[in-house]
Parts: structure tokens; sequence; C-alpha cells
């Protein structure tokens, strides 16, 4: 029947727009209707109607419409329109587990034509799932791609696996079957608990086998049950893809890799503690705690313990609550005095005040101050701490005091605006305090030496090592010390007396043996400036027994041909003198001590003027880099004995002249050139100490010491400011200090930079700030570091600078 | 005796008791490394000495008994003993699949 055209288009968008509600059509009892609303709506409106069908999602009514399509016109398209419907629709009923209703809409489609990939893969998904094995494996058969057909191999090898119905097992091929049967076995073989049988029933399932999952997931839980995680880990992570026994195998990675995950969620109970899947919920819970510790969540810590303690049986509570206390408080961060809130989760610990001692030694990484407020608290309450029996209690107090004098010199290491000096009593108090109790330590009464050392006691520290010595008559470390005295004060003899009992107890010392050459040395000088030649000559030839080969003994035969000639025996000076060229490396070296000693020991003065003519020979001579670091070093050392002679100015003047000719050779090494530069600088020989300086910076560009030296020659050139090959070399320098971690050095890098000289008050302060700004120090706020008067704001200074001028602090 | 672990206590190590003289812990000493000389197990000596050192004299003992921080059981020793008790269950088939149908 042929509706007229204007009463039919009417007709059709009514029908449209009753369309739109499908669902009320149907309520309204008229299905009918709409087959037959459908056979009277063109084509185009039909299409238009499955879009609609589409964007509601009602696979329904695609169908219906798609097969009014196909009735009419059983064209390609339709069919594959049609097979469209009927797959949404399959879908849409997988989605809601009708997996029988989804295999009938697809058996419909598969009557249409041989299906696309994703149909044949649904249809065969779902015969399995709905148990219709018979279609599923007619679809098999028609999967064309390896891919889904292995796919579909697997999925079929778990279900023969997890049903073991005969039905699949009777459609299934006899490899799969033969296999399947075994993993069954092998499984039953692992549930009472025989690995071998397991192994048995796994042999011969070879690799390419669908069921082969299966096999890695069985030898993976074999190993688990071994206890071997690892394993067990790798087993698992063999097996891929999306069937049973790779998700069993994810879950079960799951709970090896981390058994105390999701610690936040679920009340603090794991997801696989719900599950049930861990075997034992202590373990658990421990591993629980650990991980909160380990992530540094000390309450969330604290209160799994509580609830673990809470899961613990009535009788083995409190033992058990003191345990797991002593385990956990070593690895919390537990205050000094909070013990109330660890006695209240794991009971009172009655055999020893332990968690104040765990947290004093924890804290000794983090915070020395709390450690040793801790170790104050312990040292209190030790008197009743069952632990350590009576006899031993001033024993362990002498070891507490000996700890905590090692933490004061950590906080006194780091200089004397870091620290709270209210808590600590300096590591001195405290050494003194452990040798009260127990003064029998070796150990303890050397720190104590040290310490005072190290302060700068020196009157303290001498009576320190005469201590020691009186208990330790051959500690070798005070009789050096008390050596060194000894030479400070000029009393040789008894320096001499200490370095022959400090041989006596080391007699490979190397250095006893030189220290004891120098002293005798110095003695006889000494004794050389009183006339006692005699004495003195007695000095020298028992210096030279303590003479070893590699020792220099060019000073000894100097000295001593010196004495001789003064002492008027010529032949026998002459044949000193010729030893002492004999060792030294250039005659130079030998012809400058000479000419030096014998000035000092007043020689006739032919004798000089002899000496002095050889060595002007020896200063016109081609200048070496070794001599000119001997020369350099020698002269530095009768500088800082203050020693004044005849002649020396001439020396000088030729010492300096000799190192201007040497500048510029190639073979100085590191050590010789800060050595020769060093020297310059103390000589205010600005100008070439700072040229040494460039070529060592230039030559050893790893040696930071170089350009500080530069930097120092150039401010005492009295220049405004540095070079800017200076600047760079600093910068450079600082670069590599920061890098290094080398905090002293960028600090002396910084001061010289910006104070100039750090032997300055100024360059102290400076040295600190620097120290401060290096790390970050916030206690640097509580006090102002005043800036030099005259300094801008951009940190450069206004005028020229000489090393001499203090620097004026409007604030100090 | 047990020289497994650079951490372990050195008690268990030499296998001793506080309370045992500085010549049982010698003689202990001596009998391990004689046990485990240096040239044929280096890493069990250098333990077995590591131990003697922080214990063998009454001093040492007591500074092991008040500065160590490994001294008492960990967190790992009670995890251990924990699990020793319980040895891990052997899921069947069935189970393992009723599990994995509860978490999907």
């Amino acid at each position: 029947m042929v509706w007229p055209r204007s009463s039919s288009q009417r007709y059709e968008q009514e029908a449209i727009d009753r369309l739109g509600h499908p669902t009320m059509a149907r309520k309204q009892n008229k299905p009918k209707t709409l087959i037959l609303h459908y056979q009277r709506l063109s084509i185009d409106a039909l299409y238009e109607c499955i879009d609609r069908a589409r964007e509601r999602n009602d696979a329904r009514a695609g169908i219906d419409i798609a097969k009014e399509c196909y009735r009419r016109d059983p064209s390609p398209a339709h069919t594959q329109l049609l097979c469209e419907q009927y797959h949404r629709r399959a879908r849409q009923l997988m989605e809601k587990n009708l997996a029988t209703e989804a295999m009938t809409v697809l058996g419909h489609a598969l009557l249409l034509g041989p299906g696309n990939a994703d149909l044949l893969r649904l249809a065969f998904d779902c015969g399995l799932r709905s148990g219709r094995y018979e279609a599923a494996l007619q679809v098999f058969d028609r999967l064309k791609d390896e891919a889904e057909k292995a796919r579909a191999r697997v999925l079929l090898a778990d279900e023969a696996v997890a049903k073991g119905e005969a039905a699949v097992l009777g459609h299934a091929d006899p490899p799969l079957r033969e296999d399947a049967g075994r993993i069954r076995r092998a499984f039953a073989a692992y549930e009472r608990g025989d690995d071998s049988a397991v192994s048995a029933e796994l042999q011969p399932i070879g690799l390419r086998s669908p069921c082969a999952a299966w096999k890695w997931l069985l030898v993976g839980l074999s190993a688990r049950a071994r206890e071997d995680p690892d394993a067990a880990r790798k087993c698992w992570s063999r097996v891929n893809g999306d069937g049973t026994a790779a998700r069993l195998a994810q879950t079960l990675m799951a709970s090896l890799v981390d058994p105390s995950s999701d610690v936040a969620t679920g009340g603090g109970r794991s997801p696989l503690e719900l599950d049930g899947w861990h075997p034992n919920p202590r373990v658990a819970r421990l591993h629980q705690i650990k991980a909160a510790l380990g992530r540094g969540h000390a309450k969330e810590a604290l209160r799994l313990c509580s609830s673990l303690i809470g899961t613990i049986d009535r009788a083995e509570r409190q033992a058990y609550a003191l345990r797991l206390g002593r385990a956990v408080c070593g690895l919390i961060d537990v205050e000094p005095g909070s013990g109330n809130t660890l006695q209240r989760i794991f009971g009172p610990q009655p055999e020893d005040h332990w968690y104040t001692r765990a947290a004093a030694l924890r804290l000794e990484d983090t915070d020395v101050d709390e450690a040793l407020y801790g170790w104050n608290l312990y040292l209190r309450e030790l008197g009743s701490s069952p632990a350590i029996a009576a006899p031993l209690r001033d024993r362990a107090r002498s070891l507490i005091w000996r700890r905590m004098g090692e933490l004061n010199e950590r906080i006194e290491a780091d200089g004397p605006f870091y620290g709270d000096d209210d808590t600590s009593c300096g590591a001195v108090a405290c050494y003194r305090k452990s040798i009260a109790y127990f003064p029998d330590c070796l150990e303890t009464q050397e720190k104590l030496l040290d310490s005072l050392r190290r302060d700068g006691e020196t009157r303290a520290a001498e009576v320190q090592a005469e201590h020691i010595l009186k208990r330790w008559p051959t500690h070798v470390s005070s009789l050096l010390f008390s050596a060194e005295r000894c030479v400070e004060r000029s009393a040789f003899r008894k320096a001499l007396d200490y370095l022959q009992r400090a041989r006596e107890a080391e007699p490979f010392h190397g250095n006893i043996s030189r220290q004891m050459i120098m002293c005798l040395l110095l003695s006889a000088r000494k004794r050389l400036d009183k006339s006692k030649i005699d004495l003195a000559r007695k000095d020298y030839e028992e210096a030279e027994t303590f003479h070893q080969a590699t020792d220099d003994a060019v000073p000894l035969y100097c000295k001593w041909a010196a004495l001789e000639w003064r002492a008027g025996d010529a032949p026998r000076a002459e044949e000193l003198v010729t030893r002492a060229h004999a060792a030294a490396v250039h005659p130079l070296q030998s012809c400058y001590q000479l000419a030096i000693e014998l000035s000092r020991a007043e020689v006739p003065a032919e004798v000089r003027r002899r000496f002095e003519s050889e060595l002007a020979v020896q200063w016109r001579g081609r200048p070496t880099a070794a001599n000119a670091a001997a020369v350099a070093g020698l002269t530095m050392a009768i500088d800082a004995t203050g020693t004044d002679y005849e002649g020396r100015g001439t020396h000088r003047r030729a010492v300096s002249d000799y190192l201007k000719r040497a500048h510029g050779l190639d073979e100085f090494t590191e050590a010789q050139l800060m050595s020769v530069g060093q020297f310059l600088l103390a000589d205010e020989d600005y100008r070439l100490a700072a040229r040494y300086a460039a070529t060592g910076a230039k030559r050893f560009t790893e040696n930071l010491q170089f350009p500080l030296l530069m930097a120092k020659a150039e401010y005492g050139q009295g220049l405004r400011r540095l070079t800017r090959k200076s600047r760079k070399l600093l910068a450079r320098a600082k670069e590599q200090a920061a890098k290094a971690g080398d905090v002293k050095t960028l600090a002396e890098l910084e001061a010289v930079q910006y104070f100039g000289t750090i032997d300055s008050r100024a360059g102290l302060l400076g040295l600190l700030e620097a120290f401060a700004e290096f790390e970050a120090c916030e206690e640097e706020g509580d006090f102002a570091l005043p800036r030099p008067r005259g300094r801008r704001s951009n940190g450069r200074s206004r005028g020229a600078r000489s090393p001499a001028e203090p620097m004026l602090f409007e604030d100090i | 005796m047990k020289v497994d672990s650079a951490m372990a206590n050195p008690y268990t190590v030499l296998g001793v008791q506080p309370e045992d003289s500085d010549e049982a812990i010698r003689q202990n000493y001596l009998k391990a490394v004689r046990q485990y000389p240096p040239d044929r197990h280096p890493d069990d000596f250098r333990r077995v000495h590591e131990a003697y050192e922080r214990i063998k004299d009454e001093e040492s003992r007591l500074a092991f008994l008040l500065f160590d921080p490994t001294q008492g059981e960990t967190l790992d020793d009670l995890i251990a003993e924990e699990a020793c008790k319980t040895s891990t269950p052997r899921m069947g088939l069935s189970t393992l699949l009723k599990l994995l149908d509860q978490r999907r």
C-alpha cells in the first residue's frame, strides 16, 4: 500500500519521534507495531533509526531494524549491518554474564557468514563460558589467525584444567586432553605435598603446550611452598597472556612482592590478608610494621604494633610485646623521655631502660644534642638497671661519659657557633668524668690528651701526658708529645730522654730517629752558643749514629763542619765538608747550608769568605727546580726559627734572584712549585709569588691551593681587586671544591675572594659565613655577621686593601 | 656454629654466653679459627675475628651491651621466627579458582 506523500512524510516523522522511545512503545504492548512501523519506513529512515538506536545503546532495536533492511535487500552491506547488530547485542549480554543468550545471538550471526575475527573470538569465549563446547570448537575451526587459535587453545586448556569435565575433555584434541589431565593430577599431588609427583606430572608438558602457563604456575607454587620466593617469582613472571593461569600468577606474584601492601587502606589490613592469601597474618603484620618504619611513619608503625599485640594470646602477650618493643625501638625515632607512650604499647621494660638507651643510640646520627640528653637520662637510670651488674656500673658510666665526650667532639668540630652550649659540658669535661669513674682505660686517657691538644690547652695536655706516662710508661704518643714540649722549652736533654724511651718502645718507628736527630742538632747548637764545643761534638756524633740512609745528612755535616772550624780542627772540618757535598743532591744545597752554618758558628772570616765565594759560583750556575725548592725550603726554615746571622740579607737577595731565574722551568713538580710559592709569599715577594702560583695553577689544575696562593699574592701587591685571571681561577677552584665537598677549601676560597686574607678577623668571620652559606644553616640568624666598612652592597670593596691593614667593623 | 651474617650477634657467632669468662670466649674463638682458617674461609674468618674483637674482654662486652644497636632481636628475627612456625599452606586448584573469582 502506498501512502499519500504528505501523510506518509508526516507518518514517518511521527514514527521517528515515537521510535525515539521504543521502551515506552514496548510497554504499551505494541511490539508488532514496531516491526510494522519499520516496514513502512524508507531505507534512509531505517538507517537513521539504527544510528539513534546505537546512540541509545539499544542493540535489540538495532537488530530489528537491521533485519528489516536485510529482508528488503539481503545485500552484503545489509548482511554486514545485521552481523554488527548481533555482535553488539552479544557483547551486551556477555557484560551481563548471559553467555548462553549471547551464544544464541552469535549463532544467528554466524549463520549469515564467516564472521570477522572479533565476532569469532567473542563466539568462542561465549561458547566456553556457557559450556557449549561443541559450538565453541566449531568456532575454533573457523579461526584463521594463528594468534587467535593459540589464544583459543589456551582458553580451552583453562577450561579443561579448571572444569575437568568430560564434556570439554571429550571434545579437546588428545594432546590437550592429556596435558590438562596431567595438570589436574599435578595440582592434586601439590596439595598433598608430593613435590616429586608434581615434577613427574609436569615434566612431559612442553613449552608450546596450551597448558604451559599452568605448568609454570605450579612450578612457582612448589617453589613458594619451599620458601623460595625468588624462584617462585621467576616462574610466575613467565606466565603471560589473559588466561586463568596468568591471572592467578599475577595475583600470587603481588602477594610475594609486597606482603605489606596497602597499609594505608583497609584499616591497616592488606587486601592480601583480607583475601586470605597470606599464610600467616602475624608475618604479614610484621612486614607492614617494617615497611612503615622504612617509610619513617613511626605513628603508623606503633599503631600496627598495638594491633598486632592485641591479636596475641593473653598468656604470651606480655613477653611478645617486650620483644616487639625492643625490636622496634631501635628503628624508631623516639624522643628520649617519651617512654610512657612506648610503655603503654609494649608494656614496661623491666630488665633495662631500653627505650632511653635505644633512643639515644638512634639520635646520635641525626641530633647529637638530643642524643646527649638521652645519655644523660640513661646515666641517671643506670643505677637501677639490673641488666648491668653492680660492680660494672662505674665502668659503664665511664664508657657512657666517654661516648658523650666523642659526641661533644662532633659538635665542637662544627664550630663554636653551632650547637647548644647549655646542654653539653664539653668533650674535655666528659673525658675527665669518664676517667674519674675508671682511670685505667688508656683509650679515654688518650682521647682526653687529644682533646686538650686540639683545644690548644698545652699545659693541661702536658700534665695529662705525664699522667698517662705514670700509668703506661711506654706510651709512645705521650712520650713524643712530651718530647715536643721539651723541645719548645729548649729542654733538649729531657726531650732526648723521652725520645729514647719512645724509641725503645717502638724501635721501628721511623719518625723517632729523625726527631732525635733534630733534638741533638738543637742541643748541639745550644751548646755551641755557650762555647761547649766538646759537648756539642758529642751531640753531633750521637746524631750521626741515628742517621739512616734516606735521611738528609747535609745539615748535620754542615753544622758539624762549622763546629770543627770553630774548634780549629780544619782537617776534620774539611772531611765533614766533603761528606756534606757527597750527601747533597746538588752542590748549591750544601754550599748554601755551609755558608749559613759557618756564619752562625762565627768561624774565622777567611773560612767564611772561601765558602761564600764557592756559594757565589753556585748561585751563578744554571738554576734547577730541585735547587730552587731546596733553597726556598731552607730559607723558610731559617726564618721560622727566627735565626739571624751575618750575611743573611745577602743570602736572601741571592735566593730571590735565583728563584727569579728558575721561574719558567718545566721540571718543577707540584710540591716544588707550592713550596717556592709559599716561601715567596712569606717573604713578601708577591709579584714573583703570583707568577709561581699562576704557573702552578696552569699546570696543576686539580690543586686548589694555587688559585688561593695567587689571590693572596695579588692582594699582597696592593691590588684594588683581583685580576681577571685570578678571579677565573678562583671561580673554577670553587666549583671543584664544591663538587668534591671540600667545605674548608671552599670557605677559604670564598673568604679570600671577598675578604682579602683569612688571617684577619674579617677573614675568619667571612670563613664562618661561607660555612653557614654552604650548609644553609638557619642559626646564622642568631647573630649578624657584620660587613667590613667600605663594602658596597653588591659585595665589592670600595678601596684598596693591604694585608697589614685590619678590617674595621662598625658593629664590633 | 653458624657464621652467615656480618652483623650477626657475636655471642651467636662464637657460641658463647655473655656470662662466660674471657678465657672461655678465647677458647671458642680459637676453635672457630681452626674451623675457619683465613686462607680457606676468609669471609668466615673475618666474621669470627670481628665477633671476637667485639666481646673479647669485659670492657668490650660492656660496650657491646651499651652501644651496639644490633644487640637484641630485630624485626627480621621476629619475622623469621613467625614464618618458621607455620609453613606455607598449599592451596588446591579449586581454592585458587574460588579466590580468583572473589577478587573478580
